[in-house]
């Protein structure tokens, strides 16, 4: 017990070092306890809530009704007491009056949900439906339509009446975001003749199987999953189905998780610098210890252990703080989930975050050990500075575990090799062109010879004599300030991607579904307004069933929490219909990344197989090649090709553009609908337009993409706000670091800080001295994250997103001014207690 | 510079204990002379000291300086003091350890804004045959060498008082001697008034007026 008692007293005795290295591990450790607490919450959700969010324990969903063998197969494998529910989804136009909307049909039978409801107002039952030609609509449709409950919409060549408006559905989703719901039966489905050959639906069966384990379902699913052969048919639980719907909310989370990851780096910076000076002022101790009859490793261990206690007290008070912060970013992720995610808070995460802090912290110890290990006694005793001769090699294995512990974690956090190591890279790379920065700018001063004050003087000749306090300080702020700045960046270059101007290429009508026989109906809609239809492309629905006469594998389409992103997104496309298409020339929206173009006419005389251009990242998923011979089944009819090229696809153009585009004249007589697009429109001049359209051809459905853009905008806002918020944390984290920079730079200094006060240098002169090199610090540091930033946001917006760049100046702008005129006062804070130091202290040290 | 101490008494608190550090001190020291401040650990000598260079003040009596008593000089103003006329030399050195020996030197002519700066400071080093080290740092140096650098450093800008407290206790006997040496020479060239902190008699016996304190108080 003494010993634990020495320990203790010896931490009170370091009472500032304790405070700073708490709040240091315990900010840096809070993003990332808050979001894996969010993960862990919306884990625990989408068990709880994922039956009634599918409203069943399984389904089976495809483009395409099941045919007999596929039914017979199901079939075979459901157990007895399986319950079944048909559910048909589509898009369609809907019109009351002169207004007309964009909405997603859910046509049901009585049976569905299994679980959950759909609580409507008035009051009424899913068998209302069946019994009546009636629908149950979202809120929003009253408006988009002026109607009202009792009006009669026209959906397809039927009036259908508002019966009700739907006031809570467990089975909404993310879809819905994109068009309101609207509930029917499936006879008045099939009254409507939306859903043609070709038309854009979903045809599933969904099964409520009692009494049937997770596992058990599970099997189930592989086992149908297996025995069909068509890549086209889901076969989900609830489980994966849930899973399946919240990409964006995984997407989100793993950039969440890489900034959080960033916030608990840069606060290990802080952390390596303050232990750093405890542990050097602690090797007399030791030495001391070793004399009194403690081995020199057992003495060290001694100090180990005390701040591995350190290290787990500060990440219990992270989980507090994530706790707190928690309710934050359940706000954010609501936007982009499809279900209301509840808190949850267990003690799997709780130790899963106590171990990832205190492995953490022992990653950052040790290479603090080392020096301590490998120090001569006689050096310990002297309190000299330690010299790295001789245990190069051994500080670089130390270094080693820390590094890969990041690297490991930033896979973990992307959920992708791939991606977790260019974040890696990218954060090594930051690091070291921010440390080059440094390097410029501290050469720089060291050339300039003339200086408006003595502290300022004396402030630049600090700062380049005592380069790796000033690097260290000026690396965690920077990159603290870049991560704040590069969010907003990208956020302003997508918003500026999707909100081009009015003389933009942008369309302001998408249609889809139109039938081949429409074509001339909707051209002489179009011809009387005054309006041409623009990119009007085939789509062609088919299937991959071979690549170079090797039938096509399934994905395994079971993910776990191992899966990677590359893996999910690769099953996901394995498991899917295609939509061909042909077209005589490329559109402005692609251009040709390897190989050639197809030649403009596919002739069956002189060519035996026509030329497939691939989507270059499609290819890149599928593993597929240029040479490569596709065959595809379209209606039972199998075609091949042969892949001449990889396309760029610019997807923002809201055009219509397709991952596999066949040489034009090759599919002239597949079955096909088109989509087609219609130049910018004033706002009347496009609702007429639309009304018409949909009074015409009543099958045909229209994107607003202004509408779109705005809800893509809003959706982006939020998963911004989210960002933001964490990046705001991390540079909370930054400042903290530079505060324990700061107070740890006086306190080493006290000694010359009470010289300069013996030699006759005022208070104010020396406090001027500290400012001015904290401020400098944290002026340039601004400067350099933002500037980062904004190289950053090219990159992003050149080469990953193919878009414009828009330069936003606001945030860089404001870190710069906010960072010159935090750090004086936040180094005045730091340095207080160390300025007070008594100069006549300077005469009793012997 | 004149150096007149009278009746100063210093006493420290400790928890509930009154420690009398010094008691009724009384002594005089005329411009340019050397006086030796000699006595057992724990007799007074380091608070002597620090009054005298103004880091502290009595609680009772007078330090005059000159026509000026520093005792009941505020803070600001003492520093100005100090800054002009007196000069430290500290056992351990106390050279800023990133500063080159020029650079150390050069300090008290900073804080002077005293021009030429850096001639002066050259040439106070090769006084102290230190010339061809004025661009090492203090780890590139021997104690001695040190030592001589803080010497240079205290009189750089010409100060009326030189306070060395025990100059010679962290060096062996030859370079100790040669700081001594180096101290007396200088501080005589310059009549500047030498008050030395020591144990050592023999160097006590150097100096032209010898002060022995015990228990605070003066001994006779």
């Amino acid at each position: 017990m003494s010993f634990l008692r020495f320990a203790f007293s010896e931490l009170l005795h370091s009472k500032r070092f304790a405070i700073l290295f708490l709040v240091n591990l315990s900010f840096g450790l809070t993003s990332f306890s808050a979001l894996e607490f969010l993960k862990n919450s919306i884990q625990t959700t989408i068990m709880s809530q994922s039956r009634q969010v599918l409203g069943a324990d399984f389904g089976i969903s495809s483009r395409h009704a099941l045919n007999e063998q596929e039914q017979f197969i199901v079939q075979k494998n459901l157990p007895q007491q399986a319950l079944a529910t048909d559910v048909i989804e589509t898009f369609s136009m809907v019109t009351h009056g002169q207004s007309s909307a964009l909405v997603q049909i859910k046509a049901v039978q009585l049976t569905f949900p299994f679980y959950g409801q759909i609580l409507t107002e008035p009051l009424k039952k899913t068998s209302y439906l069946e019994d009546t030609e009636s629908v149950w609509i979202y809120p929003e449709l009253l408006t988009l339509l002026n109607a009202r409950i009792g009006d009669f919409l026209k959906i397809g060549t039927r009036q259908f009446r508002i019966a009700a408006v739907v006031k809570d559905d467990t089975a909404s989703n993310i879809s819905t975001n994109m068009a309101p719901r609207i509930y029917m039966s499936l006879n008045s489905l099939k009254k409507t003749n939306l859903v043609r050959s070709g038309s854009l639906a979903w045809y599933s069966t969904l099964y409520k199987i009692p009494n049937f384990s997770e596992e058990q379902l599970d099997s189930l699913k592989n086992q149908i999953y297996q025995q069909l052969s068509d890549n086209e048919v889901q076969v989900f639980t609830h489980r994966s189905a849930s899973e399946q719907m919240n990409r964006l909310l995984n997407y989100l989370s793993d950039f969440l998780g890489l900034i959080s990851l960033s916030s608990l780096f840069i606060a290990c910076i802080g952390l390596t610098f303050l232990l750093s000076t405890y542990l050097h002022d602690k090797s007399v101790s030791i030495a001391i210890l070793n004399v009194l009859g403690y081995s020199k490793k057992k003495a060290i261990l001694f100090y180990a252990l005390q701040l591995f206690a350190v290290t787990l007290f500060g990440a219990i008070i992270s989980v507090f703080l994530a706790i707190v912060s928690l309710p934050f970013l359940l706000q954010a992720s609501q936007t982009v989930a499809a279900f209301t995610i509840l808190l949850n808070v267990n003690f799997t995460t709780l130790f899963q975050i106590l171990l990832a802090g205190t492995l953490g912290g022992f990653c950052i110890i040790l290479p603090h050990l080392i020096h301590l290990i490998y120090s001569p006694p006689r050096q310990l005793l002297s309190n000299m500075p330690r010299t790295h001769k001789n245990i190069y090699w051994q500080l670089l294995l130390a270094y080693i575990p820390g590094a890969l512990l990041f690297y490991l974690l930033s896979i973990r956090e992307m959920h992708s090799v791939q991606n977790g190591s260019i974040f890696f890279a990218c954060f090594v790379g930051s690091g070291l062109l921010l440390y080059g920065f440094s390097y410029f700018i501290l050469s720089l001063a060291q050339k300039i010879k003339w200086a408006p004050s003595l502290a300022f003087a004396w402030a630049l000749r600090d700062l380049t004599r005592l380069r790796i306090s000033t690097t260290t300080g000026f690396l965690s702020l920077a990159l603290g300030v870049f991560l704040v700045n590069i969010i907003p960046q990208i956020r302003a270059n997508l918003q500026g991607e999707i909100q081009k101007p009015i003389t933009s290429k942008l369309p302001s009508l998408f249609l889809f579904d139109i039938q081949e026989e429409q074509l001339n109906d909707i051209q002489k809609i179009l011809k009387n307004e005054h309006i041409h239809l623009q990119h009007l492309s085939p789509l062609i629905r088919a299937r991959l069933l071979e690549v170079n006469g090797t039938p096509f594998e399934k994905g395994t389409g079971a993910f776990s929490s191992y899966s990677t992103r590359e893996q999910e997104n690769e099953s996901r496309f394995r498991n899917r219909g295609f939509n061909l298409s042909y077209r005589p020339e490329l559109d402005a929206s692609e251009t040709i990344s390897q190989g050639s173009a197809p030649p403009r006419h596919f002739d069956d005389k002189t060519a035996t197989l026509p030329e497939i251009s691939l989507e270059e990242r499609f290819a890149n998923r599928l593993h597929l090649k240029i040479g490569d011979i596709l065959t595809f089944d379209i209606q039972d009819i199998p075609i091949k090709g042969k892949v001449t090229s990889l396309r760029h696809v610019k997807w923002t153009s809201f055009q219509p553009n397709f991952f596999v585009l066949f040489q034009d004249g090759s599919l002239d007589d597949a079955p096909k609908t088109f989509l087609a697009t219609i130049a910018k429109l004033e706002l009347n001049q496009k609702l007429n337009l639309q009304k018409k359209i949909v009074q015409a051809l009543p099958n045909i459905s229209i994107i607003d993409v202004d509408r779109l853009i705005e809800k893509l905008v809003f959706l982006i806002d939020q998963m911004g706000w989210a960002l933001q918020a964490m990046s705001l944390f991390c540079i909370l984290v930054g400042f903290t670091v530079l505060l324990a920079i700061a107070n740890d730079q006086i306190r080493r200094r006290e000694w010359d800080i009470g010289l300069l006060k013996a030699l006759g240098s005022s208070y104010k002169t020396i406090t001027a001295c500290f400012v001015y090199q904290f401020t400098i610090i944290g002026f340039f540091a601004a400067l350099a994250g933002g500037l980062l930033s904004i190289l950053g946001s090219y990159i992003f917006s050149t080469f990953l997103f193919d878009g414009a760049w828009f330069f936003n100046w606001q945030v860089p702008a404001l870190s710069v001014l906010g960072l010159t005129l935090l750090c004086p006062l936040l180094t005045f804070i730091g340095t207080r207690k160390g300025l007070a130091f008594k100069a006549k202290e300077l005469l009793s040290q012997r | 510079m004149n150096i007149v101490v009278d009746h100063l008494a210093k006493t420290y608190l400790q928890i509930e204990e009154k420690i009398e550090a010094l008691k009724d001190v009384s002594f005089q020291i005329n411009s340019g002379e050397s006086l030796s401040i000699i006595g057992q650990s724990g007799s007074g000598k380091t608070t002597l000291l620090s009054l005298l260079a103004g880091l502290e003040s009595p609680d009772e009596g007078a330090i005059m300086m000159g026509e000026v008593d520093i005792a009941k000089m505020p803070e600001k103003e003492m520093t100005l003091f100090r800054a002009r006329h007196i000069g430290i030399v500290f056992q351990q050195y106390h050279l800023m350890p990133h500063l080159t020996a020029l650079e150390n030197v050069l300090l008290p002519l900073e804080i002077n804004r005293i021009n030429n700066s850096k001639e002066i400071a050259l040439a106070l080093l090769n006084k102290v045959g230190l010339s061809k080290r004025a661009h090492h740092l203090p780890r590139q140096m021997s104690g001695g060498e040190n030592q001589r650098v803080a010497i240079a450093r205290a009189m750089v800008h010409s100060p009326s008082i030189v306070l060395a407290d025990e100059p010679s206790g962290s060096l062996d006997y030859k370079n100790g001697e040669i700081v001594m040496e180096l101290l007396f020479n200088l501080t005589r060239a310059s009549h500047t008034t030498l008050l030395l902190v020591t144990h050592d008699t023999e160097l006590a016996q150097c100096c032209q007026k010898t002060l022995h304190l015990h228990n605070g108080r003066m001994q006779q």
